[in-house]
C-alpha cells in the first residue's frame, strides 16, 4: 500500500507541476479594490431605491389601514343624510356609499326614536320634500290644514306658492317646524293627502359649528388684546392702525356670529317643502300606466344602474388600489431582502 | 501569517495565498481554468465576508474550506452545463480505467499521471487526499474545512489511499521515486 510518505511527495510534485497565473493576484485585487466614486454612487442609489419602495409601501399601508379606520369610526354618525320614501314602501336607500352608511345608520327610519338616538348631541339640519296628491276641491282646505298644523308643532309657513284656479291648481308650501317635532309633523302631513314621494335630507354641521366656535374665540382673544395694546398707544398713528385692526377683527367677529345665528336657526328649525299637486294637472305625476310612466321609469332604470355601476366602480377601484399596494409591499420586501439571502447563500 | 486581511494589507495576503490555493484548486479540480475561477471567486468571497474570517489556526481551514466550496460551486456548474459525471467511484472501474507503466512512459509525465489518479477518485475522497498531502492540512484542519467529523475525514483518507494504492500506474510511479532518492 502506498505510504503517506510517498503520496505527499507525488502531490507536492503534482501540483508544483501548475504554473500559477501571473495575473491571477491582480485580477482578484481588481474585482476586489474600493469601488470607484461612480460605483458608490450607484449603489447609495440602490439602496436609497429599495429604501423610497419600502418606505412608499410602508406608508400606502398605513394611510389604507387610517382610511378605513377612519371610515370606520366615522359610520356611526354620518355627518350627511340622504333618503327617499316611496309611497307604499319603506325608506329605500339610494346607493353607493352613502346608501351603505345611511342604512347601517337609519335603517329603522320609520322608528323616531332610534331616528334621535343616532344624532343625539350633535347639531344636525334637517330639510325634506314632501309631494302630495291632493283633490282641486280640498286644495284651499288642505293648504290651511297644512298653516294650522305647523303652528299646532310650533312652527310656521315660511313661504306659500299656491294657484287654486287655473289649468295648474297646486302650489307649493315651505314650512319650518321645531327641530324635535320635524319627523312627527312630516307624519301628520303625509295624512293630509296621498304621498307620492317623500324625501329627507339631515346634514351635521357639528363640525362647523366646532370651528366657528373655535375662530370666534381667537377673534374675540385678538380683539381684547388689540384694545390692550390701544391703550398704550402713544403715537395718534399708532391709534388709527390699532383701530382699524380692531375694525377689522370686530366686523369678522360680527360675520363668524352671523354665520353662528345663522346655523342656530336651521339647526332649531327643520324645514319640509310639501308640494300640491291635482291629479290632471301639470303638477300631478303622470298616470302609472302611460307612456310618461314607463319613460319615466326607464329614465329611473337608467340613473339606478350609473349609480350602481358607480358604486361598484369605487369597490373595483378599492381592489386594484389593495392589490397594487400587495404588490408594492411584496416587491419592496423582495427587494431589500433577496439581496441579502443572495449573499448569505454565495 | 495572520490570515485577516485589512485594506492595506490585501495584496500581500493575496499574493501569499493565491498559489497554494490555485494548485489545491488545480488538483481538486484537474482543469486549470475552471481553479482559476474557482479561487477568484474564493478570494472574493473571503474579501466579501472578512469581517467573519476566523484567526489563529483555524484560518488556514477557513481558506481552503472557501476555496473547496468554489470548487465544488464550479463543478456543479460544470456539470450541469456539459452533463460530465464525477468519476466512478468502484475500486474496478479504477482498475480497468488506470494506465500501465507502459502508458505512463509514453506520457512520461508523473505529475499528470498523478492528477489522472486524482482525477478517476470520488470527489468525496479526492478533496481530503489534496487537502492533507498537498495541502498539509491535519486531519482535524481538514474535518473544519469541508465540514465533517474527523472521523469521516480519517476514513476517507484510509479509502482513498487504498484505492491509490491499488492504482497499478500510481504505485509505479511511487517505487520509481522511492528509488531515485
Amino acid at each position: 500500500m502506498i505510504t503517506d510518505d510517498e503520496l505527499e511527495a507525488l502531490l507536492r510534485e503534482a501540483g508544483g507541476d501548475f504554473v500559477v497565473p501571473t495575473h491571477g493576484p491582480d485580477a482578484i485585487l481588481a474585482a476586489a479594490a474600493p469601488p470607484a466614486k461612480d460605483a458608490t454612487v450607484v449603489r447609495g442609489r440602490f439602496h436609497f431605491r429599495e429604501l423610497a419602495l419600502a418606505g412608499t409601501s410602508v406608508a400606502a399601508v398605513v394611510t389604507l389601514v387610517i382610511v378605513l379606520l377612519t371610515q370606520s369610526a366615522s359610520s356611526p354618525v354620518v355627518p350627511v343624510y340622504a333618503g327617499a320614501r316611496s309611497p307604499g314602501t319603506e325608506a329605500s336607500p339610494t346607493s353607493g356609499i352613502a346608501a351603505t352608511r345611511k342604512s347601517a345608520v337609519f335603517s329603522t327610519l320609520n322608528t323616531t326614536t332610534q331616528h334621535t338616538v343616532a344624532l343625539a348631541g350633535r347639531d344636525i339640519i334637517a330639510t325634506g320634500t314632501l309631494r302630495l296628491e291632493i283633490t282641486r276641491a280640498a286644495l284651499s282646505r288642505d293648504v290651511a290644514r297644512l298653516d294650522a298644523l305647523a303652528a299646532a308643532f310650533g312652527g310656521y309657513v315660511s313661504a306659500a306658492n299656491i294657484a287654486e284656479s287655473g289649468s295648474r291648481p297646486g302650489g307649493t308650501i315651505a314650512v319650518a317646524v321645531p327641530a324635535p317635532s320635524f319627523s312627527a309633523f312630516v307624519a301628520k302631513a303625509e295624512a293630509i293627502g296621498k304621498v307620492r314621494s317623500l324625501s329627507t335630507t339631515k346634514t351635521d354641521v357639528t363640525a362647523q359649528v366646532v370651528d366657528l366656535g373655535a375662530r370666534l374665540t381667537a377673534l374675540v382673544d385678538e380683539r381684547n388684546q388689540l384694545e390692550v395694546l390701544l391703550g398704550r398707544a402713544g403715537k395718534v398713528s399708532d391709534l388709527l392702525a390699532v383701530e382699524n385692526e380692531i375694525e377689522y377683527v370686530q366686523s369678522q367677529i360680527e360675520q363668524i356670529q352671523g354665520e353662528q345665528r345663522t346655523i342656530a336657526a336651521q339647526v332649531s328649525y327643520s324645514s319640509l317643502r310639501v308640494d300640491l299637486a291635482v291629479p290632471g294637472s301639470s303638477h300631478a305625476t303622470s298616470s302609472p300606466n302611460g307612456f310618461g310612466h314607463a319613460w319615466h321609469q326607464a329614465v329611473s332604470g337608467f340613473v339606478s344602474g350609473v349609480k350602481a355601476f358607480v358604486a361598484h366602480l369605487g369597490d373595483l377601484l378599492f381592489g386594484v388600489l389593495s392589490f397594487i399596494v400587495a404588490a408594492l409591499i411584496v416587491f419592496g420586501l423582495w427587494r431589500a431582502v433577496w439581496p441579502r439571502v443572495r449573499r448569505r447563500i454565495a | 501569517m495572520r490570515l485577516t486581511p485589512d485594506t492595506a494589507g490585501l495584496e500581500q495576503w493575496m499574493k501569499s495565498w493565491y498559489g497554494p490555493a490555485y494548485r489545491t484548486a488545480c488538483l481538486v479540480l484537474n482543469d486549470s481554468a475552471g481553479a482559476e475561477e474557482a479561487v477568484q471567486e474564493a478570494f472574493l468571497r473571503m474579501w466579501r465576508f472578512r469581517d467573519a474570517m476566523p484567526e489563529g489556526d483555524a484560518a488556514r481551514p477557513w481558506l481552503y474550506r472557501v476555496v473547496v466550496n468554489s470548487c465544488y460551486s464550479w463543478a456543479r456548474k460544470e456539470w450541469a452545463a456539459d452533463g460530465r459525471r464525477a468519476p466512478a467511484a468502484s475500486l474496478d472501474s479504477l482498475a480497468e480505467s488506470s494506465p500501465g507503466p507502459d502508458e505512463i512512459a509514453v506520457i512520461g509525465d508523473r505529475a499528470t499521471a498523478v492528477r489522472a489518479a486524482l482525477a478517476r477518485l470520488p470527489e468525496a475522497l479526492r478533496v481530503p487526499v489534496v487537502l492533507r498531502y498537498y495541502a498539509g492540512l491535519s486531519e482535524k484542519e481538514i474535518a473544519l474545512a469541508i465540514h465533517r467529523r474527523p472521523g469521516t475525514v480519517k476514513s476517507r483518507l484510509h479509502e482513498a489511499r487504498r484505492l491509490l494504492s491499488a492504482d497499478a500506474a500510481l504505485n509505479a510511479l511511487a517505487e520509481e521515486k522511492e528509488a531515485t532518492r
